[in-house]
């Protein structure tokens, strides 16, 4: 096992289109990364340029102690899992997991023992003489990640390698990787689209947009503390609720200018934001903030809107309604579901100010408040 | 090849669009031709054939027409027809003449416009008027009246395809008696006068007598035993430091005569009866002596120095640039010296007996006039014909070729002021009783081959006169038995229907099947007849028409007939006989049939994994994404778009001996230490290069395995990176496997392809050297084209397919489970 270390790292494609700019990045031994953004975000060719698939422009990687920028695949000891699984069609399910170990000239006998752990551990024992075409999506994944361990690599390279399953199925795949990762305790570099997939397997996560890190932490950090607008938009499902307006200093009030209503700022957010009275913000509120009932424990006269429902979308215990102002036209809330809300009625609704954000105006407009937990 | 291959792929390299046509025709014309054709042997009789058939005839002769329309210079000399004066009875002649030849004739045709007012002759120069005449026989619709050769006359005879003269002579001046006795005979078979002469031949000795004085010879003596000729030869041959510079008798040069060397040695080639006289001890004394000169040089300085012989008929002729002090040749080579070396100082005389004392010994040869079979005014034709064999028509005709004349007598005039000084001498040769004829014996097309392939083995050292000779016989021999005692078999009028009978049998048993399987389904799903609002049996038909009615007229008829015809003598202008299963015993029994086989299977064994591996090796280099790769994968495809002729033509001269560039190069490469190769004229050569021509157009593999190539995922190559693979290990691991059914279907057809190979070899070698490469398709096209041994050449054909049925099954067996197919 070991670290991997991005410096720097720069990809420019021919025709100047800027993928990777500046990428920096520590991974430590055994640890579990994931990169994640909206796709041409530069997550993939980042991943594969530490696997050697792709030249660096500028900048360096390592593994280990080792810079591998010129260091061929095959020599820098890595595994890769990839979204289409990139089994070897011609070959057998045993085939295509020693293939590797044949080429690397091991004995007969050691390759079928690690074939056979390998089996083993992602209970694919009984499919080793079928060819990948008569598998089933789940199958192939598993094989493809039975050829990646039977080498036991100093790091694992994912590539999307759910991306291509069924809902349920990505959810299974999705623990036993994240199970897998726990026992062989390999450093591992996951790329995926999906927050929910990040958020779940990630020891770190790192979002990433325009081949601009935008933030690399904990997956909760990440939830709670987002630090630019992109990255709170980006995490979190149904996605965080921005409402633009401004700050309103009434006396020694400090109010949150919605366009129909006004917030009162609270006591934890004054600090920052009072030098910004008068200006421009952005304020973030989480679908499960928000709450039709007066009932609510954070209801008070100053931190309610109202609201227009334009949609319900009854999830079971919990329901999304979708919800209007003059100047925000698509809001979501989670609620209950007992909650009595027709479409089309407006009421009142509550936030919960102890859980908002503020931004700086703008897509990626950096934090300005929220509070520590 | 040699130069003695020369005349027979000269006569039939221009029949490569020919064959299509007289496929289709010689399916269609049976039925149409047969009651008008006049039947001296008793063979055809009035034709009551099904409507069908003559519909079909009609249909396939209209496309025949227009294909004729399209590739014969007839149908455009038919748009503008001569301005004929009111009146007249039109007869149309067709003449193989271009040239100085057709003006001498156009002017005896306008004197005898001029000579009476009832009949006026259309002349149309037709190129391949063997091939032409034929099927304009068996179609009905001959001309008037056809100029052949000697040689053509009896197997035009045999196969009806002549109107015999004897009774329109009758009362006339034309007699025996009024020709040069081995002339007329020319015209005579099976006690009939089919043709008669119209500008006669007699080959003859030509020496140059610069040559002869430079040498320290009498310049006006000729040799006149074949010892003197040997010695002659000797002197006037010119060597330095081993390279030959000039020579003074070369008898594989221009070999059109092969079958006649032996006349000179008192030898025979058929006792006019059952028996084949090839290898009589005097003809074998011919030949040996034949086979002394290829031996008295070093082979190969030998090659060289005759692969840098120009064209006949050019200044670079090596008769006519001293190369050769000595030829044997025909009349015209007077013209041609006259033409070209008009300086030169020459003799002409009888060319050297073996003994002296004889009369002096020539062979004759003479183009002839016939009226084919159907002829719309044979009477009108004659009255040419009689006129033209007046002795004053004719010497003009002689006279305006430069030949000589075939009557008996000749006028001083004609001598006087004939272009040739030694026309008399010539004249008195054609006269002896030494002059002699091919011999008119219906197997001489395919005589004259085995003579032809006999000589070449000779000439390479690959057998004896006597072993040589003696194969050829066996073959000749075997056909000619073969002939003779089928002419005892009867036409079988039932046989035409029979094609009908196999397709009605087959369509019975589709329908059948279809049937079975209808009640079956009705079992199983419980319902008695399906129900479709819309079905109807009529719109469906018609629907299905287009397609099927072509599929039944264009493919099931003539695979049918082939199949009844495989079973069948048959030789197109006569009804077919049947005779079960003969074709196929004596085809196992022939050996040049087997000869072609093994040909083609070596072929089909080293061209095929050649070609694939070159086309892979190819494909694998455009893979890789390199600068320029749409140019250099043009490139690769270009050849495939040279059509096939111009092609071969240029693999002639690339592997020519003396100019050949790969010589050049290899030469060059080698700072001379590679000797000149005659590629083509060699037999350890000749297959070979031919194999190594046929990776030339490997551009439509090399774009089916690329495009697979650019269709495997990307994906597969990286993991493959990852996994540690190199270079050749990803080639070896992935790219072969996934391009496997590609690869796979490539050596299916080209299997098949090959198996089949014809066009290249027939243009670059013709078979040669000695069979060295002749091929099963060729060997196929010679006995259908060539001697009109259809059914013969049908049984050929089904042999053919079974043999690619079975070698694709083989490659299925042995391929199919290494075969990947689809699906990641």
């Amino acid at each position: 096992m070991a670290s991997v270390t991005l410096k720097d790292v720069v990809k420019v494609y021919e025709g100047g289109v800027k993928v990777v700019d500046g990428f920096n990045l520590e991974i430590a031994d055994r640890e579990f990364v994931v990169l994640v953004g909206p796709s041409g975000c530069g997550k993939s060719t980042t991943l594969r340029m530490i696997a050697g698939l792709e030249e660096l422009s500028s900048g360096t990687i390592r593994i280990g102690d080792r810079v591998v920028n010129d260091v061929p695949p095959k020599d820098r000891d890595i595994a890769m899992v990839f979204q289409n699984y990139a089994l070897y069609p011609h070959m057998t399910v045993y085939e295509n997991m020693v293939f590797a170990l044949k080429l690397r000239g091991l004995g007969a006998a050691a390759i079928h023992e690690k074939a056979m752990r390998a089996a083993k551990i992602l209970g694919i024992e009984g499919l080793l003489d079928r060819k990948p075409k008569a598998l089933s999506g789940g199958q192939r994944q598993r094989v493809a990640l039975g050829r990646a361990i039977v080498r036991e690599p100093k790091c694992f390279l994912f590539d999307e390698p759910l991306s291509n399953l069924d809902a349920k199925l990505r959810v299974q795949m999705r623990a036993e990787i994240k199970q897998l990762h726990m026992s062989l305790h390999a450093t591992t570099v996951y790329v995926t689209h999906d927050q929910e997939e990040a958020m779940t397997l990630g020891d770190r996560v790192v979002v990433m947009k325009d081949g601009v890190i935008q933030q690399c932490d904990g997956a909760l950090e990440i939830y709670h503390h987002p630090k630019n607008r992109f990255v709170a938009g980006f995490l979190g499902s149904p996605p965080m609720n921005f409402f633009e307006g401004h700050l309103l200093a009434e006396g020694d009030r400090l109010l949150f200018d919605e366009g129909t209503a006004k917030i009162q700022v609270p006591e934890w957010a004054r600090a920052e934001l009072a030098p910004r009275a008068g200006t421009a913000v952005v304020m973030g509120v989480r679908p499960g903030a928000m709450s039709d009932q007066a009932s609510a424990r954070f209801a008070t006269a100053d931190n309610s809107l109202p609201m227009r429902v334009t949609l319900i979308q009854p999830l079971g215990d919990k329901m999304d309604v979708v919800l209007a102002t003059e100047r925000h036209p698509h809001t979501v809330a989670h609620v209950d579901a007992h909650a009595r809300i027709r479409t089309g009625e407006t009421l009142p609704v509550y936030i919960d100010t102890e859980r908002v954000h503020f931004f700086a105006p703008g897509a990626v407009g950096e934090r300005i408040a929220t509070k520590r937990r | 090849m040699t130069r003695s291959a020369g005349k027979y792929s000269d006569l039939t390299q221009f029949s490569i669009v020919l064959p299509t046509s007289a496929w289709l025709k010689s399916h269609a014309m049976r039925r149409s031709w047969s009651g008008r054709l006049a039947a001296p042997f008793g063979r055809a009789s009035r034709s009551s054939g099904a409507r069908l058939g003559r519909a079909l005839a009609f249909l396939l002769a209209l496309l025949t027409i227009a294909l004729c329309a399209l590739v014969s210079p007839v149908a455009r000399a038919e748009a503008q027809p001569p301005p004929s004066p009111e009146g007249r009875v039109r007869v149309s002649y067709w003449e193989k003449w271009t040239g100085m030849e057709k003006e001498a004739m156009e002017s005896v045709i306008d004197d005898f416009h001029r000579s009476q007012n009832r009949v006026w002759v259309d002349y149309q120069s037709v190129s391949q008027y063997q091939h032409k005449t034929l099927i304009a026989t068996a179609g009905g619709d001959p001309p008037d009246i056809a100029g052949l050769l000697a040689a053509d006359i009896a197997d035009f005879a045999e196969k009806n395809a002549l109107v015999p003269l004897d009774a329109l002579m009758r009362g006339t001046h034309m007699s025996r008696e009024s020709f040069l006795p081995v002339y007329w005979d020319m015209g005579v078979y099976r006690d009939h006068v089919w043709a008669v002469v119209s500008v006669p031949n007699v080959v003859s000795l030509y020496w140059n007598k610069d040559l002869f004085a430079k040498a320290g010879l009498d310049p006006d003596r000729p040799p006149r035993t074949i010892a003197e000729l040997d010695a002659f030869a000797e002197k006037l041959t010119v060597a330095k430091g081993g390279r030959i510079e000039q020579l003074g008798f070369m008898p594989a040069d221009t070999n059109w005569w092969p079958y006649g060397w032996g006349f000179w040695f008192g030898a025979r080639l058929w006792d006019g009866g059952a028996n084949i006289t090839i290898d009589s001890p005097e003809n074998v004394r011919a030949f040996s002596w034949f086979q002394s000169y290829g031996r008295r040089h070093d082979p190969g300085q030998l090659q060289n120095f005759t692969s840098s012989f120009g064209n006949f008929a050019s200044a670079q002729n090596p008769f006519l640039s001293g190369k050769l002090a000595m030829v044997l040749q025909g009349i015209w080579m007077g013209n041609f010296i006259q033409k070209f070396s008009p300086d030169m100082r020459w003799g002409a005389a009888a060319f050297p007996s073996e003994k002296e004392g004889g009369p002096p010994v020539a062979i004759a040869d003479a183009d002839m006039l016939v009226i084919p079979s159907g002829a719309k005014h044979p009477n009108e034709a004659f009255e040419f014909i009689k006129y033209l064999t007046q002795q004053g028509p004719m010497e003009k005709l002689c006279l305006g070729q430069r030949k000589l004349s075939p009557l008996r007598s000749v006028s001083a005039e004609f001598y006087r002021d004939h272009k040739n000084p030694f026309i008399k001498s010539l004249q008195d040769l054609a006269a002896s009783p030494g002059a002699t004829p091919q011999p008119r014996i219906s197997v001489w097309n395919e005589y004259t081959l085995e003579i032809r392939n006999a000589s070449q083995r000779m000439w390479l050292g690959e057998a004896t006169a006597e072993q040589a000779l003696g194969d050829a016989k066996l073959v000749v021999q075997k056909s000619w038995d073969r002939h003779r005692h089928r002419q005892e078999a009867a036409p079988s009028r039932w046989l035409s229907l029979l094609p009908f009978l196999l397709i009605g049998l087959f369509g019975a048993g589709i329908v059948g099947a279809a049937r079975r399987e209808q009640k079956r389904l009705a079992k199983m799903s419980g319902v008695e007849k399906p129900v479709r609002s819309n079905a109807s049996l009529g719109k469906g038909l018609a629907f299905f028409s287009p397609w099927g009615i072509g599929l039944l007229v264009f493919l099931a008829y003539p695979v049918a007939s082939s199949i009844v015809y495989s079973f069948c003598d048959y030789s197109v202008l006569s009804p077919p006989r049947w005779i079960g299963l003969q074709n196929f015993i004596d085809l196992f029994q022939d050996e040049v049939f087997w000869i072609a086989l093994k040909n083609t299977l070596i072929y089909v064994a080293i061209a095929l994994p050649l070609g694939l591996t070159v086309a892979l090796f190819f494909a694998l280099l455009l893979d890789a994404k390199l600068r320029g790769s749409s140019i250099y994968r043009t490139l690769i495809f270009l050849p495939t778009l040279v059509p096939v002729v111009a092609g071969a033509t240029i693999w002639i001269w690339m592997l020519n001996g003396e100019y050949g560039v790969i010589n050049h190069f290899l030469h060059r490469a080698s700072f001379g230490l590679f000797p000149k190769t005659s590629w083509l004229a060699e037999r350890r050569f000749a297959l070979p290069s031919l194999i190594l021509v046929s990776t030339w157009t490997v551009g439509q593999t090399v774009l089916t395995l690329l495009a697979a190539m650019q269709d495997v995922p990307r994906s597969i190559y990286e993991a493959a990176d990852i996994d540690g693979a190199s270079f050749w290990q990803k080639i070896r691991h992935v790219t072969i496997p996934m391009i496997s059914p590609v690869i796979y279907f490539n050596a299916i057809m080209g299997i098949i392809g090959a198996l089949q190979v014809f066009a290249t070899p027939y243009i670059m070698t013709a078979g040669g050297p000695a069979r060295a490469t002749l091929f099963y398709t060729q060997r196929l096209h010679e006995n259908a084209f060539y001697f009109l041994r259809m059914g013969y050449a049908c049984a050929m054909a089904w042999i053919l397919f079974l043999v690619v049925l079975g070698l694709t099954a083989l490659a299925h067996r042995l391929g199919h489970t290494r075969v990947h197919y689809g699906g990641a």
